[in-house]
């Protein structure tokens, strides 16, 4: 690699004294410190960031993300809301045949897996359950049927999810303490109460390895990014300070949802669907879900195509958190993760 | 250091696309926004302060049925206006100039003369509306019209604020909507970048484009390198005209094309400012503003495919994101039916709130240059940076873009590219959603627009009447006389007199007609490539089995089967042509490339002349269902109706009907594979 050789020498460097100069004249006089910040709840955006006014990070983002299958891996996954297996299992299939690498199963009354799962191969994508309800059997019967397929020692993608009865099954890669992330209008509440609900589950060292979250994007398209690594980082201070023995990720699956607002339609789901789904690739989520603003093959497609646009034709699976170093975004993120764990550490039970 | 499993990726840019990328001290990391050289912004504050401009670029068949347009547009948001011309306007041609039958109004508004401008900007307040015109071939008639229509709103001259894009050395280039020779193409942009500078201080005389580079296929380097290297022409053109690089390189600005590879087109965008400023700096500009390059861009129409439209309302967002993101001081994001027709009032409305849902929902104007230090985005803006610099290079010690055209080198570089890029998408390598990979066999609901060319035709023609009977045809002589002196002789200043004309009532075909008696109408040199198409195409079984059947037809006909590719009427965008050309001759056809701007009589003597079995006719601009009738009536008529007729290009399904009963053997959409269509043009040649 060679950097541009001398080009522009004769360019002098620029202090961020004259930066601020330059921009007082175009605000005819204000101060961009001062006007052009932004105090939102929680942290604080500047208008510009470059080496002189961000800190040096050492990533603590390093293997905090599994990229199994490109440099930059995702699973998109279609979200199914299961009133029929039968049925549901044809559009699983239909699904996964049409572009998604995953489901998102939704799931509020007791499933046959045998048939919700008949020839979906599980080791060749990623299959998530939301359950709704409190139904002992169900996370019996799905590690009935993972150990019926012999996939108990498979690499199986995907997550449980419940707030009720979450079962205490074992799994190398399914994530069976999956949690419901709560949205707060201030990202640094939001991380603490969520790592607060996930650490009041814990009961042993060895669960934290099997713990997810699914959490409502924001279409704040820069929050939504550092957010997610914010998170990541929260959760690698976490692990380290219980000796983990190693960085297991949390599992972290996005999902956006439906978006109606006249003002921008028609067709204001697929800006939103497509803005939210780039936020979560570059942030680092594991699967994604786009929700379509309703039922009919065309809405369903194109909220289904979003992530393979990004794949094939954005390329934004060839490279690893592509965002790494930029100065804003790993501003942002240390500010979130920072002020997060200046109030969860001391909380900790050590 | 790469420490995944995963492999490197190459760019259609030839950079290497590693799946990690670290830290890296790069030269140009210390450089900030609104200082020279710009890389992370030409204003200090960029959007935090002003967003872009959403400024959409259209036309619609009449000055009534766009000024209708417009003033909707900009009560919906739009704080810019575009004007979009029909292709008789580009060329220089009135209204009811035999050549231009079936095309006025269908790729834009049909502008013959003053009238037509008062119509189109009635009511707008030219002092406070931005207008964006792009015309290059005819752009003297224009801009004095537009000159003329805001002094007659009694509107200074000093109050106008726009863009013209008057870039014409990217119509040798690509565009091919150039009317004179490259010489004089060149005195005309300097006489208008004089007056301006004089008396249009708030306008921008040139708008160097990239964007139809992009269009042509051209990875990012080269669009950056040949953009900036025309760039460099004009300087010099400008300062040959005596105005000082402070007076004038103010007034630039530049137009990118916004593909999908989103951190490329950023890095692209950040390159370019640069590598600008470096340019612009060896001119010795006493105002380090005049170094600053600011930019209008369009998210890509190529990108956009015909099959299951709705995903281009995802291609456009991306792309438009990546726009806001690189530093654009201006937008047009494309309708969904880009590929097929001009937008519907449904399509254009997504595409206007695709620009307003990123302007105002999800943040992103808070932050300047919000990647800056991405090590991802550095690397690219450094290699961008190299490899476009190399480029210029190359073209400065052939002596400059002007003259490297006459190479023809830059064009086919571009080709190369687009070729190469065909054959991998072509071969399923490259994936695009909805037409290699997810299809779907549902049909689209919307409508699109058609355009009845023969309704503004009678218009135009009815208004040209009234406009020769009531004017004093006098004055309208001597000052084309003068304009043609002025062109001979060089002395003078042609935009002032083409005002002067204008002011008279001659009409743009009159105005370009009297400069065209003294520069001539200028007809290009057509090249090709060969084997890049094969080369490139990874399905090497599919490519002997096609060349199998050219050879099974060669045998049996004693000659390799003749294909002319042909260009009916005035559109010369020849991207698809060109490839169709390169693709057909790998493929084992002989293949004969039309010039542009054919009539079908003069397609049909080319056919009948050079006894051909197949023509193949390229249409993008609509007047497909006039000109194909004509050219198989043509050849019906001398006794050659076993020459099979082929059309490809932008036509809509809803035609093809039409098409077919006119005696049309096949027609391939856009987004056919050159295979496929060498294979069904074998299959008929060989079944027959």
């Amino acid at each position: 690699m060679n950097p541009t050789k001398n080009k522009f020498s004769d360019f002098q460097k620029p202090t961020l004294s004259e930066w601020t100069k330059e921009a007082t004249k175009e605000l005819k006089g204000g101060d961009p410190w001062t006007k052009l910040s932004h105090k939102m709840e929680g942290y604080t955006i500047l208008p510009i960031y470059d080496k002189s006014n961000s800190q040096n990070f050492d990533s603590e983002l390093a293997g905090s993300k599994n990229n199994l299958v490109d440099a930059q891996t995702w699973y998109n996954c279609s979200h199914i809301y299961v009133e029929n297996e039968e049925l549901s299992n044809k559009e699983a299939l239909f699904e996964l045949e049409n572009g998604a690498d995953g489901i998102f199963f939704v799931i509020d009354r007791e499933v046959t897996f045998e048939v919700l799962l008949n020839d979906i191969e599980w080791p060749f994508c990623s299959l998530s359950f939301m359950v709704k309800k409190d139904y002992p059997n169900i996370a019996q019967s799905l590690n009935d049927f993972i150990a019926k397929k012999n996939w108990q020692n498979q690499s199986l993608s995907g997550a449980y999810f419940s707030n009720f009865h979450r079962g205490k099954f074992n799994h190398p890669s399914f994530k069976w303490s999956g949690v419901e992330w709560k949205e707060k209008t201030n990202p640094v509440e939001e991380i603490v109460n969520g790592i607060q609900a996930i650490t009041s589950l814990q009961s042993s060292n060895q669960e934290l390895a099997s713990f997810a979250i699914s959490l409502n994007l924001s279409q704040d398209f820069f929050l939504s990014i550092t957010k997610i690594r914010a998170i990541r980082i929260v959760w690698t201070r976490f692990l380290k300070i219980h000796n983990h023995p190693k960085i297991v990720p949390l599992f972290i699956h996005g999902y956006s949802q439906a978006w109606k607002n006249a003002e921008y339609g028609p067709q204001e789901n697929m800006l939103k669907g497509t803005t939210v789904a780039l936020s979560a690739i570059l942030g680092g989520c594991d699967a994604m879900t786009i929700y379509s603003e309703d039922d009919s093959s065309l809405a369903k497609r194109m909220s289904r195509n979003i992530s393979n646009i990004l794949r094939f034709e954005s390329h934004c699976n060839k490279v690893s958190d592509p965002v790494a170093g930029s100065f804003f975004i790993e501003n942002l993120t240390q500010q979130l993760a920072n002020e997060a764990w200046k109030i969860i550490e001391p909380k900790l039970p050590l | 250091m790469n420490t995944t499993s995963f492999p490197s990726w190459i760019s259609s840019e030839k950079i290497e696309i590693f799946p990690e990328f670290e830290k890296i001290d790069y030269e140009h990391l210390k450089f900030t926004a609104g200082i020279p050289p710009f890389l992370r912004g030409p204003y200090a504050t960029m959007h935090t302060v002003r967003p872009w401009t959403i400024r959409q670029y259209a036309g619609f068949s009449t000055a009534k049925e766009s000024n209708r347009f417009y003033k909707s547009n900009l009560a919906s948001g739009q704080k810019g206006l575009s004007v979009a011309f029909d292709l008789p306007t580009h060329r220089g041609y009135d209204s009811d100039h035999p050549r231009v039958v079936g095309e006025v109004g269908k790729a834009g508004v049909a502008i013959d003369s003053v009238l037509d401008m008062n119509i189109l900007f009635e009511n707008i307040p030219l002092d406070k509306i931005s207008v964006s015109m792009t015309m290059n071939g005819a752009v003297l008639p224009v801009l004095a019209f537009y000159i003329v229509v805001a002094q007659n709103q009694g509107i200074k001259l000093d109050q106008l604020s726009g863009t013209i894009q008057n870039d014409i050395i990217k119509e040798f280039l690509v565009r091919n909507t150039y009317i004179y020779p490259p010489k004089p193409s060149l005195k005309i942009i300097t006489d208008i970048i004089g007056y301006c500078s004089k008396y249009l201080p708030k306008f921008n005389s040139i708008s160097i484009s990239g964007y139809h580079i992009h269009e042509a296929g051209a990875p990012a380097q080269i669009e950056l390198a040949y953009t900036m290297a025309n760039g460099i022409e004009y300087i010099r053109a400008g300062i040959k005209a005596g105005i000082s690089i402070d007076d004038f390189a103010p007034r630039i600005s530049f137009f990118w094309g916004t593909g999908m590879n989103l951190f490329m087109e950023i890095a692209k965008m950040r390159a370019a400012r640069m590598i600008w400023a470096k340019i612009v700096k060896s001119f010795n500009p006493k105002n380090p503003k005049s170094m600053a390059m600011r930019t209008h861009c369009q998210t890509s129409g190529w990108s956009l495919q015909e099959q299951d439209p709705y995903n281009n309302i995802t291609r456009t967002c991306v792309e438009a994101l990546a726009a806001v993101l690189g530093g654009t001081q201006s937008l047009h994001t494309n309708s969904l039916d880009e590929a097929i027709a001009l937008p519907t009032d449904f399509s254009a409305r997504i595409a206007r709130n695709t620009q307003l849902y990123i302007q105002k929902e999800i943040g992103v104007t808070k932050v300047v240059d919000p990647l800056g230090g991405s090590h991802y985005l550095e690397y690219l803006t450094n290699q961008l940076i190299d490899k476009a610099w190399e480029l210029i290079e190359e073209v400065e010690n052939m002596g400059g873009m002007a003259v490297a055209l006459e190479s023809g080198i830059p064009k086919l570089r571009i080709e190369e590219a687009s070729t190469a890029k065909q054959a991998r998408i072509d071969a399923g390598e490259e994936v695009i959603v909805g037409l290699n990979k997810f299809t779907s066999s549902d049909k689209s609901d919307f409508q699109i627009l058609d355009v009845d060319s023969s309704t503004v035709l009678k218009e135009q023609i009815a208004r040209l009447n009234k406009l020769k009977a009531e004017r004093n045809n006098e004055e309208v002589s001597s000052s084309l006389e003068a304009l043609t002196m002025c062109a001979k002789t060089g002395k003078g200043n042609l935009l002032e007199l083409s005002i002067n004309a204008a002011r008279a009532n001659a009409t743009l075909g009159e105005i370009s007609f009297a400069l065209e008696k003294a520069f001539g109408r200028y007809s290009a040199n057509i090249q090709s490539v060969s084997n890049i198409y094969s080369n490139e195409m990874k399905n090497k079984d599919l490519l002997n089995k096609i060349r199998a059947e050219a050879d099974k037809f060669s045998e049996k006909e004693g000659r390799r089967p003749r294909i002319l590719i042909a260009k009916i009427g005035l559109d010369g965008h020849d991207r698809g042509a060109k490839i169709i050309a390169t693709g057909f001759a790998d493929l084992g056809f002989d293949v004969d490339i039309g010039p542009l701007f054919q009539t079908p009589e003069e397609v049909a003597k080319q056919a009948i002349e050079n006894d051909v079995h197949v023509v193949g006719v390229s249409s993008l601009a609509g007047s497909h269902k006039s000109t194909l009738p004509k050219l198989i009536e043509l050849l019906n008529n001398a006794n050659r109706s076993n020459i099979l007729i082929y059309a490809g290009g932008v036509i809509p399904q809803q035609d093809y009907e039409f098409l077919y009963k006119s005696g049309v053997a096949g027609i391939f959409g856009p987004g056919t594979p050159v295979t496929k269509s060498a294979e069904a043009i074998l299959n008929r040649l060989n079944a027959s």
